[in-house]
């Protein structure tokens, strides 16, 4: 059988020929589509930068430490969404408040700005519980009254503190703080760091480090006055943002307000379960310090200018915490390691253009923890490209706060001031860098 | 014998015909509308509401009355719309476990009750707001030739967006920062008012709604966990007790063109606990304007949005009195028709700008992002999308932690 051929436009032009050309073109169509809309993902996959890339663990400060088990991990994610959750007035923020989260005043886990400083108060050791006391809550929710600073009391400002590495001070065994202490100044050099003894409330139980019955020693905040992670968050909670817990059930309320001080705080007590606290305390065991930069050779003349001066006196480079093998099972993570905190947690008299004059446990109005240097290195990054330092943040700059050094400080600071310009700028490198 | 030659094109329809079944959407390509529209911003013309009124300008119309229908009885059409998203979603590089979601789902129904009489209802889960909501439960009353009176659960009229967002329609698998950040879409609240058009002869398109609605609540303040955020305080069913007015007045000096400006005023209403009141109304104000046009081929569209909030005593620095947001979209359609076979075939790209600003007060606390999207359009109610974004997000602290995602999804009227 022949085939007839096929019809014929009248420009001579087959419809098979017409037929294929237009196969040809719906194809290059569909192919050019297709190329158009895997283009974007195509490029976006070869380029990780398009969808973020994940920073250096040692460029941060929310970053877990090395080594914890899967089941810490879980732990920590969890403590960090309590950590970050930011809580509405009917999950039972206030009546009174400073804050809506913790995060809210610990930039990124780092410190705060002073925006989010703190306004604590009292009359000499009362803390004035029938005032505000210890703490200025400036903020209430709807119906409630702010409170205002009463007269007469001694005030402290305080700028929250950085957060991570706070289980790695934990850790440190007393006796290593103490090896430090010189209360007497029996050296004769000037220094007299003493330890801050402090009784923790009764809801900090004996299984947790710095809790139980007794005298224990202080190592967080500004003047060491906590002794225990668990106190030091349940207080936050409580103060700050005005959250209940089954350690804290009871509304902070403002004394002075008139009628109804609890206003319209109407969310059952506690209004943060206890698994969730904890979470948060594991979470702040379990954050790492940011790890120092590399070494270069002006870094490490500022770190033998460092000791030289007596910078290093207080400021004590490092610690170590005990074996794992003698820390309780929930801690292991913890031990065996070396803490470069720059600190020896002790209290020192920074004279009295630092003074507070509000005295707290056993600090006095001129006395300061010796503040960690670890993570000034990116300070800045997670305070939008300031700096903020000394217990109010009046210092912008390492050098200023080294020049607002006095008292046991004076020698040093006046020694730094001493150096010449190259051995300056090295001492502050090496700070930096840290 | 020869079999018969199959039709140019008609290979790649079945693929996508295929491929569209497997996604479970055929009754996407089930819709009675008209083929040879343009894509995108032109669906509501074919709409059952828009034919049945055909001497109006369908721009007045709300979505639901102007959505493409899957079914129609004697006097009752009925339909719905659905988007689904598949993301690589990045936060500094650390990535969102949930890749797959159903951003939104929405059926409704329209019934003609009497010539001059409709009555409309649409129920949405919106993954934004987390619920299943009635977006619309209406009754729509043709007073005059040219303009309505509505009332029962109705959309605000504020901005374009907030009137127009059904997923199918737009060029991105989200609504911009207008919409969702400061604007709420979706934003039912319990109101009434009239809507209609006036002018053009010649001239210029004039429309209007002037609406009483219920506005929005203390959650504009309690329900925010990062400060004050209006969408949290959407009062949808005016439970919360006061009212606000809401008005929108839009010309269109060509048929593509329209600037528009809207504002709601009112008070979010006293916080009472226990029948107690313990703080008394705070006044909260929108204001919007929008913008759309056509220039070189270029589909031009833009949204600014500003609120101002009263500040309970106690809470000002710390809950934003003052916030905005604003947004840009260029899109441009490269090729129509992609298929012979398919005349409404369309392949389009689209770039979005969009910033939101929670406090203008400091300067944290704010996200600006930028959006690209490649589009392809077998019939315009139906759209597949393949877009990119990169996101600045500021905490309060000013510090900025980037956000990007690679995201896929497919929105069709049902």
């Amino acid at each position: 059988m022949v085939a007839s051929p096929a019809p014929r436009s009248p420009a001579g032009v087959s419809s098979t020929a017409r037929h294929a050309a237009a196969r040809r073109r719906m194809g290059w169509r569909l192919a050019s589509a297709a190329v158009a809309i895997c283009t974007l993902p195509l490029l976006t996959l070869g380029c990780g930068r398009l969808l973020t890339t994940e920073p250096d663990p040692g460029t941060r400060f929310d970053q877990p430490m090395d080594g914890l088990s899967n089941g810490e991990l879980g732990q920590f994610q969890r403590g960090q969404t309590q950590f970050r959750r930011g809580f509405t007035i009917a999950e039972g923020l206030g009546p009174v408040f400073n804050n809506v989260s913790c995060a809210s005043c610990h930039s990124g886990d780092g410190r705060g700005r002073p925006e989010n400083i703190l306004t604590r108060f009292s009359r000499g050791t009362d803390l004035v519980p029938g005032e505000g006391g210890p703490q200025l809550q400036e903020r209430a929710i709807p119906g409630a009254t702010p409170e205002v600073l009463p007269g007469g009391v001694d005030v402290s400002r305080r700028l929250p503190p950085p957060v991570f590495g706070a289980g790695l001070i934990e850790a440190i065994p007393d006796s290593v703080i103490l090896a430090w202490a010189d209360p007497g100044d029996a050296d004769g050099d000037g220094i007299s760091g003493h330890p801050n003894w402090v009784t923790p409330p009764a809801y900090v139980p004996a299984t947790e480090p710095g809790g139980g019955p007794g005298l224990h020693l202080g190592r967080f905040s500004r003047k060491a006055q906590v002794s225990s992670l668990l106190q030091q968050t349940v207080e936050a909670y409580h103060q700050d943002i005005g959250i209940t817990t089954p350690y804290h059930p009871v509304d902070n309320l403002n004394p002075l307000a008139t009628g109804a001080a609890a206003g319209p705080d109407r969310a059952p007590d506690p209004e943060l379960g206890e698994t969730h606290v904890d979470e948060t305390v594991d979470y702040l065991r379990m954050l790492a310090p940011p790890a120092p930069a590399p070494w270069t050779d002006a870094r490490r003349r500022g770190q033998a200018l460092f000791a030289s001066i007596q910078c290093a006196s207080c400021h004590r480079p490092s610690m170590h915490t005990p074996p794992r093998t003698t820390m309780d099972d929930r801690f292991r993570a913890l031990g065996d390691r070396d803490v470069f905190l720059y600190s020896d947690l002790l209290l020192h008299d920074l004279g009295e253009g630092l003074a507070d004059h509000r005295p707290d446990g056993s600090a006095d109005g001129r006395e300061w923890r010796t503040a960690p240097l670890w993570g000034l290195r990116i300070v800045r990054e997670f305070l939008n490209g300031q700096m903020f330092l000394l217990h109010d943040g009046r210092a912008h700059s390492v050098f200023e706060a080294i020049m607002l050094h006095d008292g046991e400080a004076a020698a040093a600071r006046d020694a730094f001031a001493a150096l010449p310009p190259a051995d300056r700028t090295a001492l502050l490198d090496f700070v930096e860098s840290r | 014998m020869k079999r018969p030659r199959p039709r140019p094109g008609s290979r790649a329809a079945q693929a996508l015909v295929t491929t569209a079944i497997a996604l479970g959407l055929a009754p996407a390509l089930g819709g009675r509308c008209a083929a040879a529209i343009a894509p995108g911003d032109s669906v509501a013309a074919v709409s059952w509401r828009s034919a049945a009124t055909a001497s109006l300008d369908p721009a007045f119309l709300g979505p639901a009355l102007g959505s493409p229908h899957h079914g129609r009885l004697e006097t009752v059409a009925f339909g719905g719309h659905a988007e689904i998203r598949a993301a690589q979603d990045r936060v500094a590089g650390i990535e969102n476990p949930d890749w797959i979601s159903v951003p939104r789902v929405s059926g409704f129904v329209l019934w003609r009750a009497h010539p001059r009489i409709e009555l409309a209802g649409e129920a949405t889960y919106d993954r934004v707001m987390d619920d299943l909501v009635l977006e619309r439960g209406l009754v729509d009353a043709r007073i005059g030739d040219r303009w309505y009176a509505h009332a029962g659960i109705i959309q605000p009229p504020l901005g374009r967006v907030n009137l127009d967002h059904d997923a199918p329609r737009g060029d991105f698998d989200g609504l911009s920062y207008v919409a969702t950040e400061i604007i709420g879409v979706p934003n039912p609240q319990l109101g009434l008012g009239v809507h209609g058009v006036a002018g053009r002869n010649r001239g210029a398109l004039w429309i209007y709604e002037l609406d009483a609605v219920s506005g929005y609540d203390e959650g504009v303040i309690t329900r925010g966990p990062s400060g004050t955020r209006l969408p949290m305080g959407r009062d949808n069913f005016g439970t919360g007790g006061s009212w606000a007015l809401a008005s929108r007045i839009a010309v269109r000096p060509a048929d593509e063109t329209e600037l528009g400006l809207s504002g709601l005023g009112g008070a979010y209403n006293p916080l009472q606990l226990d029948g107690r009141t313990v703080d008394p109304s705070h006044g909260i104000g929108l204001l919007v304007a929008d913008g759309r046009g056509r220039c070189l081929g270029f589909r031009l569209s833009t949204e600014v949005a500003t609120a101002w909030v009263d500040v309970p005593g106690g809470l000002e620095g710390l809950y934003a009195e003052r916030q905005w947001a604003a947004s840009s979209e260029v899109a441009r359609t490269l090729r129509q028709p992609l298929l012979g076979a398919w005349p409404s075939t369309a392949l389009a790209a689209a770039v979005r700008a969009d910033a939101v600003d929670y406090d203008a007060q400091i300067p944290g606390d704010s996200k600006a992002r930028i959006s690209a999207s490649l589009n392809l359009r077998q019939v315009p109610w139906s759209v597949f999308r393949s877009g990119w974004y990169y996101e600045w997000r500021r905490d309060r602290f000013n510090n900025v932690k980037p956000a990007a995602g690679l995201v896929f999804s497919f929105a069709t009227y049902l």
